[in-house]
């Protein structure tokens, strides 16, 4: 049923060959989840959620490692269905005896959540369309390969008498959903992130690059590093100019952190019973609306090849591609099975893996800067926040390097700025649409730099 | 931005809240899982020592471990009750002059061992030409025993249907209010750490965090027709060291008509005049931007650049320019504990076996201090040492054991002014300003500017609090804002309000306490949020 297709599939967990322990496979998994069953009392349903981890990391600050680890943990999340009611519990620990007591208390607050009205079966088996984020690389590259890595780039911020600050992580992910309705779904991908950040000794100039992929082969470690240097040095003596409305070219860096809080809502439920900018009066939602400008196309799909994930949430729901907005218009929305059950006549939901792609277009950076009279170039956001949820009205700075452009030209590095604005309004002032690149956000996400006009900046926030 | 951490928990949470209706409390719940060796059981010995003795055998110069298990309870919405148990553990190891780290959910010898070697070969892998190694100084004296926080009921003693009773009535009496709503995360957690290092520290504490994590309690009123919405916070829902009591005695429904009133009084918000003013802030808002301010400027890993490529640096830095000199106005002093009765952030010792300090952050304006680790004591300048050695102030802190120990904000108190009055004193000396109620303040990465969105902000006419005015936020840069400090309230007027800190990658998270004192501010800087946006969109 299950078909996460995994190349290099890992050997199993409890192979009696030495090898730590690394994350859950398969077999392990299906056999925790048969023991857990085998403990539930009083009929009803079972179902396990399971999440496995490995990580690997390695931090460094002022030139130097500061902290590395490796990590294992698994969470299983225990559910138990009895004549429709549901209890829960989470436990990492693993031995009959601690599991016995976990399914135990999960029956007893099914009990005390009886005579549940909404209540529905677990969801039995499902199709998963097959995905491809799993890299022997990033499996492979163990602490001494990551600490060689690390080495290499800071040794040219060091020599140009600049400091580097950095972070390698890589992942193993395995999850199992599991019930005693025939799901069995089993998936394990890779994850590897990237950042550094290069500031000078003074501490008035700092420039970033990062980025992630399940493949750490495909992250230019060095060009990214190379890249945080040079935007360091472009950014030495800032100066401040005054808030207000700029045309500005945000980097893809900076379009994900201002337009991920538009993703985070793409909820029917939300939008048409409570009020959301996906909205249009109580009740309906604004699907066929426009939302952004027509050169915007949000899309998300598992199968993506370069920004995949694996292909079902933790209840085990398919995630599938979906195009949520088309040329600016708003055509899809997420919603979970109790929406499915009572508008739409089905029981299968639409999660939001928050995973996205932004279609790029023509225009190279370059051409924006050399379109543009006045304006600034953004390499990224920090600290951003939501204001007001109803129009997505957020404020936050910029960081790591901000440029004026006169007259087609960059002409200086200027001081960080904090704006005001709205990722509905930003991007709805396109005036040019750039090549996509996977940045550096918590699930996979590529998106194009975007010229954007108009763009409110509200006040001088002058940190480095 | 939202952090892996938020996403991943709304990524799961939004999977796995498979419906639960209204909840029939029909029969006690019993206390469940709770199979983890306690303190005192000799296993846990057994268990550090293995570990302790690979990472010596490896070649580590220094080694600690970490054992935790961690029991939450959540509340979350409508949703069933999560019971939730997490046994880690986490050796560090030194070796070379670097750290390494191993963590694992399996506390078995065969384990333990394996951590401790992994960790030393963590260490010794990362040894770079030219860096410098990290220097710990003396051990402090090893920290031996057993240590309890004091607290009158354990949240998990208490029948989780007494708790959803409690929750449930208060949400159930604010719907009777007209329009009225409620909403609730409650949390409560409970973590017993075990330690232990080669330099002869064995102990084990436990610690409780209740109304922590992402908790709140809000009282809200919507207003079908506009669309405007009224919401106000529950002030003593936050990290508290403290048992269920804390909940408790906040008695909820006592609390529930005044903040109705105050939520519908947001429903019809008046303009203003964006410009300076007198501001007086409640002591919870002052607790807040203390904390956003001084608080995370003052974490000397931040102040350093260890941060940089994270949450960023700090304001306060160099250390060596920042000691010594004027940081605020006089009349601030801030002390920092890990003692105070019910603070988040209070233990017996710190994540590293430490012993924390009280000291002092701030001594009428003048910058005394940073929070320190033993990694970092000895980056401080001579002079500013309490008596020349490089030791830690117990500022570190683990998560849990599957994470390395940070420096973290200890408990914070800033001290009253001795004949200071309450909030209204302060409110009755302005003869036209604004008073900020709560709220949330958002610093940029150094926590030079920020900007402060209060949960209510009145206009003050005539030394009174007049109407709720609508969209006001406050911009500041806090070396301006705390010069421009001209009044504090009294110890009377103190409140603990509970925080929450995030750093570190990967991500983790520390709670501590704030006990502040209203205070009021010149020439604070108020600007209309929503004024500044265009009200279309352009084509």
């Amino acid at each position: 049923m299950m078909s996460s297709r995994t190349r290099g599939a890992p050997r199993s967990l409890f192979a009696d060959d030495g090898s730590p322990v690394r994350y859950l496979d398969r077999s392990a998994c299906e056999a925790l989840f048969a023991r857990i069953a085998g403990f539930a009392r009083g009929g009803g349903e079972t179902g396990v959620s399971i999440e496995s981890r490995w990580t690997g990391n390695l931090r460094w600050a002022l030139n130097r490692p500061t902290t590395a680890g490796d990590t294992t943990e698994h969470i299983v999340r225990i559910i138990r269905s009895i004549n429709g009611a549901i209890g829960q519990v989470e436990t990492n620990k693993l031995d009959d005896a601690s599991l016995r007591l976990s399914i135990a208390a999960a029956e007893r607050i099914a009990q005390f959540y009886s005579e549940n009205p909404d209540a529905w079966p677990l969801p039995g088996p499902q199709r998963y369309p097959a995905v491809h984020v799993w890299s022997e690389a990033t499996y492979a590259l163990d602490a001494a390969a990551r600490s060689r890595a690390a080495e290499a780039l800071v040794e040219p911020a060091a020599h140009a008498g600049l400091l580097s600050a950095g972070y390698v992580e890589v992942a193993a992910h395995a999850r199992a959903v599991l019930d005693t309705n025939g799901l069995a779904a089993y998936g394990v991908g890779t994850h590897a992130e990237f950042s550094v950040t290069v500031r000078d000794t003074a501490g008035t100039a700092s420039g970033w690059a990062g980025t992630d992929d399940h493949d750490w082969t495909r992250i230019d470690v060095t060009a990214l590093a190379a890249r945080a240097q040079e935007k360091c040095v472009a950014s030495r003596d800032p100066r401040a100019i005054e808030p207000g409305r700029y045309t500005v070219i945000l980097e893809p860096q900076a379009v994900h952190e201002l337009l991920v809080y538009a993703i985070y809502v793409l909820d029917r439920f939300q939008a048409e019973q409570t009020r959301t900018v996906y909205t249009k009066r109580p009740g309906y939602s604004r699907i066929g609306e426009r939302v952004f400008d027509e050169r915007i196309t949000i899309s998300t799909d598992p199968s993506d090849p370069v920004c995949g994930y694996l292909p079902f949430d933790a209840g085990g729901y398919p995630y599938r591609a979906v195009t949520w907005v088309e040329h600016g218009v708003l055509k899809e929305l997420a919603y979970d099975r109790r929406y499915a059950l009572s508008q739409l006549g089905h029981d299968i939901p639409l999660p939001n893996p928050f995973a996205y792609r932004v279609a790029g277009g023509p225009t190279s950076i370059e051409e924006m800067i050399a379109t543009t009279e006045r304006g600034l170039l953004v390499t990224r956001l920090s600290d951003v926040h939501v204001i007001d949820w109803l129009t997505l009205l957020c404020s936050g700075v910029t960081r790591d390097g901000v440029w004026l452009i006169e007259r087609g030209k960059i002409t200086r590095p200027v001081k960080n700025l904090r704006f005001t604005d709205s990722p509905m309004f930003a991007f709805s002032n396109v005036a040019q649409v750039g090549a996509v690149a996977r940045v550096h956000a918590p699930f996979p996400v590529m998106v194009p730099a975007i010229k954007v006009r108009d763009f409110n900046f509200t006040s001088l926030a002058d940190a480095v | 931005m939202v952090t892996r951490r938020e996403f991943l928990r709304a990524g799961s949470l939004a999977a796995l809240t498979v419906g639960a209706g209204g909840p029939r409390l029909r029969r006690a719940l019993a206390t469940p899982v709770d199979v983890a060796p306690r303190a005192g059981d000799p296993t846990l010995r057994e268990l550090a020592m293995t570990a302790l003795d690979a990472a010596r055998a490896a070649g580590a110069t220094y080694a600690d471990v970490r054992l935790t298990v961690t029991r939450t309870q959540s509340f979350r919405y409508a949703s069933p009750p999560l019971d939730a148990e997490h046994v880690e553990v986490g050796v560090r190891a030194l070796a070379h002059g670097n750290w390494g780290f191993a963590a694992s959910p399996d506390w078995t010898l065969d384990v333990l061992a394996r951590l401790g070697r992994e960790a030393t070969a963590q260490a010794k892998a990362n040894a770079w030409r030219g860096a410098p190694p990290v220097e710990l100084g003396d051990p402090p004296p090893p920290a031996t025993g057993t240590w309890v926080m004091p607290v009158e009921r354990d949240p998990f003693s208490v029948a989780v249907e007494e708790k959803l009773d409690y929750i449930r009535a208060a949400e159930a009496y604010a719907r009777t209010f007209r329009n009225g709503s409620a909403s609730s995360v409650i949390v409560f957690e409970r973590q017993e750490r075990t330690f232990a290092s080669t330099d002869g520290a064995f102990c084990t504490q436990t610690v409780y965090d209740s109304l922590g994590h992402e908790s709140f309690f809000s009282v809200g009123v919507n207003d079908p027709v506009t669309y405007r919405n009224g919401r106000r916070l529950v002030g003593f829902v936050g990290p508290t060291g403290a048992g269920y009591e804390v909940f408790e005695r906040g008695k909820l429904l006592d609390l529930i008509p005044q903040l109705y009133e105050e939520a519908r009084r947001q429903l019809d918000p008046k303009p203003f005049d964006i410009g300076r003013y007198e501001v007086v802030f409640d002591a919870g808002a002052m607790a807040t931007l203390v904390d956003a301010t001084i608080g995370t400027a003052m974490e000397l890993d931040r102040a350093l650049g260890l941060e940089a490529n994270a949450g960023g640096t700090s304001y306060l830095a160099p250390p060596e320019r920042v000691l010594g000199s004027a940081v605020a106005s006089p009349l601030l002093t801030i002390t920092a504990d890990r003692s105070m009765p019910g603070g988040a952030a209070t233990v017996q010792w710190d994540a590293e076996g430490v012993a924390p300090a009280e000291f002092t952050l701030v001594d009428q304006g003048i910058a005394t201090t940073y929070a320190t680790d033993r990694t970092l004591a000895s980056a401080l300048p001579a002079a500013n040492r309490n008596d020349g050695a490089p030791h830690s102030l117990g500022c570190a802190v683990a998560e849990s054991a599957g994470t390395v120990p940070l420096i973290y904000t200890p408990n914070l108190t800033v001290q009253p002014a001795r004949d200071g009055g309450s909030f209204e004193d302060l409110v009755a000396d302005v003869a036209d300003g604004f008073a900020v109620v709560g709220g949330r303040v958002y610093m940029d990465y150094q926590q030079l500017t920020g900007e402060g969105e209060p949960e209510v902000i009145y206009r003050i006419r005539r030394g009174k609090l007049a109407e709720v005015v609508s969209g006001a936020a406050y911009l500041f840069r806090s070396p301006t804002m705390w010069k421009n400090l001209v009044a504090l309230g009294g110890p009377e007027s103190a409140v603990v309000r509970g925080m929450t800190r995030e750093k570190g990658q990967p991500s983790q998270r520390a709670v501590h306490s704030v006990r502040a004192v209203p205070a009021r501010f010149k020439d604070v800087s108020l600007v209309d949020l929503r004024g500044g946006v265009p009200t279309r969109q352009r084509a």
